[in-house]
């Protein structure tokens, strides 16, 4: 029975005065156990309301996602360089510059190949 | 696309920033952690199947971020005979952002599972059903971890004490 109070308590069904009560009058074994993790719920709920991030930490977040580099596709960037620095990205584990397999190689000739 | 993540990343900011700030305790490295979780995730975005999930595998990355940092911990300047001292000081002068601090990484000790629908009720204030809704669950299961989560810090030692020392 106590249980389907914390249940209801939980759910929002009913508050925690009420939940208190409907316990107390069940004084079941476990009774104060639900009611420890109801003053528990209460006491984390007010304490952790008001925890505010830094200001503007939000807004900086934004505009790091949005910036465009973010959005670069690395395989267009590593087109764009030199032999070497692609073969250093790769060596360096630079991220998106993983090693091509022989497989991936043959996929990207045919593709080409198709194209011409 | 990328209008969406943004929002949906600013938009629970607060969750993400909680949890990194349990993990790691200093609210200018929380800060980078979102950042750093942030372009992983926008890297690895490939592995996301459901968007629906977008919300619980972003709280993952965040937190393995957390862990990476942890483990490579050159970024922290403190010297540890200060920490110590600090620490065998603090109980008596704990400042309530200490004590949030310390709530919330008693969360993030909690099975992930459980951590997540702990988070989502205190940091983001919704009920059981918008949890199961946001992390794609049945209620009950939502309800049974939460319960869980719940029974599991009534017993922690630390919660105890920080509980202890709020009331005169």
């Amino acid at each position: 029975m106590t249980e389907d109070i914390l249940g209801q308590y939980l759910n929002g069904r009913l508050n925690a005065g009420e939940a208190r009560t409907r316990i107390s009058k069940a004084s079941a074994s476990d009774a104060r156990r639900m009611l420890e993790i109801i003053e528990l719920d209460q006491w984390m709920a007010s304490n952790l309301r008001e925890l505010v991030p830094p200001e503007g930490a939000a807004e900086r977040l934004y505009e790091r996602v949005s910036a465009p580099q973010l959005w670069a596709r690395p395989e267009e960037e590593a087109k764009s360089r030199t032999p070497l620095l692609r073969r250093l990205r790769v060596r360096y584990d630079v991220v998106g510059h993983s090693k091509q397999t022989k497989k991936g190689k043959k996929k990207i000739s045919r593709q080409k190949k198709k194209t011409k | 696309m990328r209008e969406w993540i943004a929002s949906v990343l600013t938009g629970h900011y607060r969750l993400f920033y909680s949890i990194a700030l349990g993990y790691l305790k200093n609210a200018s490295m929380a800060e980078d952690a979102v950042q750093t979780a942030a372009v992983k995730g926008l890297q690895n975005l490939k592995h996301v199947k459901q968007p629906d999930a977008f919300l619980g595998w972003f709280a993952k990355i965040t937190r393995n971020t957390c862990l990476d940092m942890l483990r490579h911990k050159s970024w922290t300047s403190e010297d540890p005979l200060e920490v110590a001292l600090e620490k065998a000081s603090s109980s008596a002068r704990l400042t309530q952002l200490d004590r949030r601090i310390d709530l919330l990484s008693e969360i993030s000790a909690l099975p992930e599972k459980q951590a997540i629908v702990v988070q989502l009720r205190f940091l983001e204030d919704r009920d059981i059903d918008e949890i199961a809704e946001q992390l794609k669950l049945k209620r009950n299961t939502v309800e049974v971890r939460l319960h869980r989560a719940l029974a599991k810090l009534a017993k922690s030692a630390s919660l105890q004490a920080l509980r202890r020392i709020e009331k005169p």
